[in-house]
């Protein structure tokens, strides 16, 4: 395999430098070192390297890493990196000698990455003990997706129910639709692994379920999925019970509430208008809708409704739709002597 | 694609290379890797369609409707926009204050600057600054530290500066270009546009282009400026920026050529500048508060003290690090520090330098301006606390307001005075009543303040500001020249929880919680009051970020040349460490408060009386002066 014997053979160059004086370095000196023909070899005989191969590798450069830490950290870098490809091999010597490098003193320091953070600050030019904790991370969610696969494929729910939430998203994710129908009466599942599921199969049952077990974090990742996959109807009234029972997300119910836009929708929404702390999500979500019925509806509050959230919340949902027949209405609210002065001068502002 | 033209013949002339030689597409995942996709090892963060804060970063459009509305429904919020951004889009700035440009004594309000989202990928930026503005919008009601801000200071936020590149990562939130780039030394390689646009948006499209990319008409990755290089006064000086379009650092063509940064300068404009005391220019990632030293010492020293109380906020996570004077990148806070003498910081938000490994993170080299969502909360309501410190701060140091004592049985007043504005600059001292105080009588002594003095803990005692230690109780004592000239002191006491709480709790105090103390106190018989030549009160107080009281409140306090002016210190020396109040005196001798003929008083408690003065113990009758006035 020549691009290994020639990695072999270019190593002793690379690492048999005398150990550098300074552990500091600009980026431009590590570019400089990094940029030389040897350096370029090694990194493309690395490419070029079977995956059995890494793991000796990285034991290799260890050996001789303080001889010339930079070249050597770099190569270790690229060499983690390449172990999280899938088929890359990892058995337990492989994560132990990975696990050897998560407590590893950076011997590279660089200023750090962004120009403008390099004001004194040296951070290491590779954080291998981050990237060697990732690779195993990766690893471990490899074996993890693989035996939830196994599981799925056996229909062994009570397994699955034993497997990480994470894990089994991204596994029903990618599983067909039979077997999501197998496994939906099969739980409880994890929040993460639920959201999917109802996701997956649109299943208004499942969201209910949802909604009372997951946390907001977790609701607030499922809501613009979710929402697509129910009927308008069911979505409308999932979000809305959203609304009501978890107030923290309920803006982001009413905005994902405005792309559904069946009447009920239009109906609740403008019935929010004047609440505190819904009323100006409730605006911006009619704003996305701009039908002639709620234009027609936010009208007739301008010419109607006494000063207050109400108003307030229609004069913004115009404000937001941002076109000229809502300028028109906003404009023609201006020139009417009988709405409130301090209002009119605030939207003729928005006007020019 | 016209605007693009002339850069690229631009380039061709210079012998420059077109903005982006190489460039392959990226994009982030929590735990997929691959040849062009970066694991984080968390979620990759995606823009969040909710108007109120959530565990994760706000879209732009619900970020601008929640400060809208919250400023249609406040008298403390409004909106202006400052001009348009290099496309067109309006740069909104959010005016949190009353409307009277007076402070609530009646002085000239002082102003303070915040800029969020200078440079597009750092999203944590216009979260936090939102956060500022909806912790002021929340607690607006409450007579507490934010009403007092509000009443007191001019706060202008921008959200976002750099409007056009934020709108171009958030369209591609997970997804960047890989770049090979020989043209920037020190930033070559670097992952560029998408969610890694850092520059603004001049020179090209939103289109996110791979060099391979067969439906890319424009490789325009690399362009804009880069609006923290694009400032007076060390704009292309330094090794930090360049001159070449294609540049992370590109300073652009001259100092305040982009709209953004034009529009920043309008922003100043709007306190008045002359009004500014402070600027912040947040952005990610190291978790540092970076500042420029201009070589005006008093300055400088004020701006290390400043970061020091707002460090101490958060445990000192954050570093201080200040360029030496003369030298600079062309950022921000150099134009602030320079161009007003103002404390004025670049505040680098966390994650700390070695990026998101801190939390949990894969290592990647760009992971830092990818703040976990599930990070966003603390952070903002940690940078809250300490931004709204360092603004009280510079809102100016505290002043005594007022004083009253009075018999504590029968509620007969001996002393009340207060100090009352009389001009732009000055307060004069207004005594309405002064008679006698007698020894072995108890009397109530209630002191009111310029601004809130002491923080509450959520049990409602009497507690430090978060990350402060300064010392909650006052230092109250009677002192004077006795009927011998010679002097004799006595300290009160003064237990913490005379802070009082309730809004109107002390005569003459304005309208803030803890802005006003109550005490008991009786004087031991031997106490030399009897034909005292001189009887004063003698108060030590700092307030909650632990500047000490304005020794002569004469004098207000305010903001020229780099440093407080009017701000005497226990000598009566103008400068900006304040000091001891003993500007309220029961018996009057007529002698200056400072300088000579004053007398410093001594310096330790409870003094014992001279002889003399044990002498006259019987009661004297106190010269009712009446309205008395000192400026």
């Amino acid at each position: 395999m020549p691009s290994t014997r020639l990695l072999w053979a270019l190593l002793p160059c690379l690492l048999a430098a005398p150990v550098a004086a300074a552990e500091r370095y600009s980026r431009e000196q590590l570019e400089r070192q990094l940029s030389g023909a040897e350096s370029q070899q090694a990194r493309q005989a690395l490419a070029r390297l079977e995956p059995a191969q890494l793991l000796p590798l990285i034991q290799q450069t260890l050996a001789r890493i303080d001889r010339d830490p930079v070249p050597a950290e770099a190569l270790l870098h690229r060499t983690l990196l390449r172990l999280r490809e899938p088929g890359a091999p990892h058995d337990a010597s492989g994560e132990k000698l990975l696990r050897s490098l998560l407590g590893y003193q950076p011997q590279v320091l660089v200023p750090p990455a962004d120009p403008d953070h390099g004001r004194g600050l040296w951070v290491p030019a590779y954080d291998l003990a981050a990237t060697a904790r990732g690779t195993l991370a990766i690893w471990q969610r490899q074996d993890q997706e693989q035996a939830a696969r196994g599981a799925l494929l056996s229909r062994d729910a009570a397994a699955l129910r034993s497997m990480q939430g994470a894990v089994l998203a991204t596994v029903f994710g990618a599983a067909s639709r039979g077997q999501l129908q197998a496994l939906a009466s099969s739980g409880p599942w994890p929040s993460a692994a639920l959201a999917v599921l109802a996701t997956r199969l649109g299943d208004e049952g499942l969201a209910t379920t949802l909604l009372a077990q997951a946390s907001d974090a977790e609701l607030l990742d499922a809501i613009k999925p979710l929402a697509s996959a129910l009927t308008a109807a069911e979505a409308q009234g999932w979000l809305q019970q959203l609304v009501e029972q978890r107030p923290a997300l309920a803006s982001a119910a009413l905005l994902a509430m405005g792309r559904l836009l069946p009447q009920q929708s239009q109906d609740y929404l403008l019935a929010q208008l004047d609440h505190p702390d819904r009323g100006s999500s409730s605006a911006q979500a009619l704003a996305g809708a701009a039908t002639p019925a709620v234009r027609a509806a936010l009208a007739d509050i301008l010419d109607t409704a006494p000063d207050g959230p109400r108003l307030r919340r229609a004069l913004l949902a115009l404000h937001w739709m941002d076109d000229a027949a809502a300028r028109s209405s906003l404009q023609a609210f201006v020139v009417a002597q009988a709405r409130p002065a301090q209002l009119r001068s605030e939207v003729a502002a928005w006007l020019r | 694609m016209a605007a693009l033209k002339p850069l690229r013949l631009a380039l061709l002339a210079a012998g420059l290379p077109l903005v982006a030689a190489q460039a392959a597409e990226l994009r982030f995942t929590q735990n997929t890797s691959a040849a062009t996709s970066i694991a984080l090892g968390y979620p990759v963060p995606l823009p969040v369609d909710s108007q109120t804060p959530v565990d994760g970063f706000r879209g732009y459009a619900a970020l601008e409707a929640r400060l809208q509305d919250l400023a249609l429904g406040s008298d403390y919020l409004s909106r202006q926009s400052l001009g348009n951004s290099f496309r067109g889009r309006a740069i909104p700035i959010y005016l949190a204050s009353d409307d009277d440009a007076l402070t609530a004594e009646g002085f000239p309000e002082p102003a303070a600057l915040l800029n969020g989202g200078i440079h597009a990928r750092e999203w944590a930026s216009p979260e936090v600054v939102t956060g500022i503005v909806e912790r002021l919008s929340d607690k607006a009601s409450t007579p507490g530290l934010e009403r007092y801000l509000l009443e007191n200071l001019k706060l202008l936020v921008i959200p976002v500066l750099n409007v056009d590149g934020f709108l171009q990562t958030q369209r591609y939130p997970d997804r960047s270009l890989q770049t090979e780039f020989a043209g920037d030394p020190q930033n070559e390689n670097y992952p560029r546009d998408g969610r890694m646009q850092r520059k603004n948006m001049r020179d090209k499209d939103e289109l996110l282009c791979a060099a391979d990319d067969p439906g890319c008409a424009v490789r325009d990755g690399m362009a804009g400026v880069d609006l923290n290089r694009n400032n007076t006064p060390f704009r292309a000086s330094s090794t930090q920026s360049s001159g070449n379009p294609a540049s992370l650092v590109y300073h652009g063509t001259a100092a305040a050529s982009e709209p953004e940064v034009q529009a920043l300068q309008a922003a100043a404009a709007l306190g008045p500048a002359a009004r500014l005391r402070m600027y912040i220019d947040f952005h990610s990632f190291s978790r540092i508060y970076f500042g420029a030293d201009t070589g005006n010492a008093r300055r400088d020293a004020l701006q290390r003290s400043l970061a020091t109380a707002m460090r101490a906020v958060n445990g000192n996570a954050y570093g201080y690090d200040p360029t030496p004077p003369g030298v600079g990148i062309g950022s921000t806070d150099e134009h602030f520090a320079y161009t007003h003498q103002i404390p004025a910081y670049t505040l680098e938000i966390e994650p700390g330098p070695n990026g998101s490994s801190q939390y949990g993170g894969f290592g990647y080299s760009h992971d830092g301006f990818v703040l976990p969502a599930s990070e966003i909360a603390r952070v903002r309501g940690e940078l809250a606390d300490a931004t709204l410190l360092g603004l009280y701060r510079q809102a100016g140091p505290p002043s005594l307001r007022a004083v009253e004592i009075r018999e504590r049985d029968s509620g007969t007043p001996v002393f009340e005075a207060r100090w009352q504005q009389s001009d732009a600059g000055h307060r004069q001292l207004l005594v309405t009543t002064r008679a006698p105080l007698r020894a072995e009588v108890d009397y109530r002594l209630w002191l009111a303040f310029n601004k809130p003095m002491r923080a509450r803990d959520g049990g409602g005692a009497v507690a430090n500001y978060r990350g402060q230690s300064v010392a909650l109780a006052p230092s109250i004592r009677v002192e004077g020249l006795d009927r011998a000239g010679a002097s004799f002191s006595q300290t009160l006491s003064a237990p913490v929880t005379g802070w009082r709480s309730s809004v109107g709790a002390v005569p003459a105090a304005l309208h803030y919680g803890d802005d006003a103390y109550l005490t008991e106190f009786r004087l031991p018989t031997a106490t030399p009051l009897a034909g005292a030549r001189r009887i004063n009160l003698r108060l030590d107080v700092a307030d909650l970020s632990g500047q000490r009281l304005d020794a002569d409140p004469a004098s207000a306090v305010d903001w020229s040349g780099g440093a407080w002016s009017g701000y005497q210190g226990s000598d009566g020396s103008a400068g900006d460490v304040g000091g001891e109040d003993r500007s309220l005196r029961l018996v009057d001798d007529g002698s200056p408060l400072f300088g000579a003929g004053a007398d410093s008083g001594p310096s330790g408690g409870g003094g014992a009386p001279s002889l003399p003065a044990l002498l006259g113990l019987a009661l004297a009758g106190w010269a009712r002066r009446g309205w008395g006035a000192r400026r």
